[in-house]
């Protein structure tokens, strides 16, 4: 439900030239405790509790911007390590949808907003829960700090 | 940025007549994604602007966005739309010669106010106070929306083919989308959708193309400058009052649907006395459903200059990561719509 291109930018550090395409984006090699996802909780729990409040200005906006990034990916991770019935949504193909609706193949019924629907409160679960109306809601809400999401 | 201080400073004396100048503050303001902006505070001895005075200077930046105006024309503009009665920092001196600092630029007088979007719609005010600054954006739409192609002025400005701006806007964030390469299929069914459901288009006018909530000052309460006017084209006016009232402006105050300030009613109302205009709620809608289609197509460029390295950025990144708010909002945007129907 993820671009590719989503996980190589998570994995690239700041500051280092982007990656050729088709390069390897992950390894496979086990972490020991604890898992990226809690390490990653962890840190943006000392930035918005400890370092957060310290800041004025231009440096928190940048810290807030930190912290919302650091809460897509821990929960992007926690998405993923959870089995796929569960993560709630059936693969799609985008590009052969957005090809379809793009050549007027695919009609405007009940079934593609609902696949329309459901693609895009998958992705908001991740970016920016809190911005799901209440339909839409997930059972339990990471409550993201958002700068720039408004 | 002394230096440059000087140098606009002996520009100022000398277009203003003035024996003496003197550089009480300058700072570089917030804002300009496209241009630098600068605050400058000078004592003028004698001329045409004696004693202290605040002006801001807009100078291009190096890399410009393609479909933004430039210097001269946005000084154009901000001069038809001062001259028609919008309220507008008054521009002053256009410099074409890049010698005096390096790049081109004009000078317009400093109005007083807050633009921080989210400063505005945490503001707390009364209803009261909002309904009369809503009524104050259709007020300054309807003196903007007076100026036509046929007026003789801004010859320059892009204006939509065959005067059907809602298609040519659905073409041109088509060739957006195209360009970009990522498969986007709620904004394809957007496109599809807005293509089908145009409303019969308006005469063109003059059109801000940026009008929203942190483009314009407010000073308790009060408006005092529409600012950023590089987006300017010959348009259909409900785009102007669509942007105005998208989702994707309100910071957070999503109850104000008119940027995080008032109601629709209330602006449409006064729309409605200000023009004689008359603007259906679905009319406006669907003005709304494309103000998302076209702020989703932006901010999906402005990652790609990020992804693609020629600007990393994690603010960029993250304008990446916000066109499902937009996505999201578009389909509830058309939900809503097809049931006023």
């Amino acid at each position: 439900m993820t671009h590719s291109h989503d996980h190589q930018d998570q994995q690239r550090r700041p500051g280092s030239t982007p990656r050729e395409s088709g390069a390897p984006s992950s390894r496979t090699v086990a972490n020991h405790a604890p898992a990226t996802d809690d390490l990653l909780a962890e840190a943006r729990s000392v930035l918005v509790d400890s370092v957060l409040p310290a800041l004025r200005g231009a440096e928190r906006y940048q810290a807030l911007m930190v912290a919302n990034a650091l809460g897509m990916a821990v929960r992007e991770l926690q998405q993923a390590s959870q089995p796929p019935t569960e993560a709630g949504v059936e693969p799609v193909d985008e590009a052969a949808l957005a090809e379809a609706i793009r050549r007027r193949k695919a009609p405007d019924d009940r079934a593609l907003r609902a696949t329309l629907r459901s693609l895009t409160v998958a992705r908001l679960h991740i970016n920016n829960p809190g911005y799901l109306h209440d339909r839409d809601q997930p059972p339990r809400d990471l409550n993201p700090t958002d700068a720039r999401s408004e | 940025m002394a230096e440059l201080a000087e140098a606009l400073c002996d520009y100022l004396v000398q277009k203003t007549g003035a024996w003496h100048g003197q550089v009480l503050a300058f700072d570089r303001l917030s804002g300009g994604a496209i241009q630098d902006n600068f605050g400058l505070t000078l004592d003028l001895s004698g001329g045409s602007h004696p004693g202290e005075r605040a002006f801001v200077v807009r100078q291009d930046a190096p890399s410009g966005v393609a479909e933004s105006l430039g210097r001269p024309e946005e000084f154009a503009v901000l001069r038809a739309a001062f001259d028609a009665g919008v309220t507008v920092p008054e521009p002053l001196w256009l410099c074409e010669d890049t010698a005096v600092t390096g790049r081109r630029f004009y000078v317009m007088t400093r109005a007083r106010g807050n633009a921080s979007g989210r400063a505005l719609a945490k503001a707390g005010w009364s209803e009261v106070r909002r309904r009369a600054l809503v009524a104050r954006l259709a007020t300054e739409l309807a003196a903007l929306h007076r100026v036509q192609p046929s007026s003789g002025v801004l010859g320059f400005l892009p204006a939509p083919e065959d005067g059907n701006a809602a298609q040519a806007r659905v073409a041109l964030y088509r060739r957006y989308l195209a360009a970009i390469n990522e498969p986007h299929p709620v904004l394809e069914w957007g496109l599809n959708w807005l293509e089908d459901h145009a409303p019969a288009p308006r005469p063109l006018v003059l059109c801000h193309g940026d009008f929203r909530t942190g483009n314009y000052l407010v000073d308790e309460g009060e408006l005092t400058a529409v600012l950023d006017w590089e987006f300017a084209a010959w348009s259909d006016p409900l785009e102007d009052l669509g942007w105005l009232c998208s989702p994707s402006w309100r910071f957070g105050a999503s109850e104000y649907e008119v940027g995080g300030i008032g109601h629709i009613n209330d602006l449409l109302d006064t729309y409605f006395a200000a023009s004689g205009q008359t603007v259906s709620p679905q009319e406006l809608a669907y003005w709304q459903a494309m103000a998302l289609v076209r702020w989703a197509v932006i901010a999906l460029q402005q990652a790609r200059r990020h992804c693609s390295g020629e600007q990393r950025s994690l603010e960029l990144a993250l304008t990446g990561r916000m066109v499902v708010q937009m996505e999201y909002d578009l389909l509830n945007q058309i939900d809503a719509l097809e049931a006023l129907v």
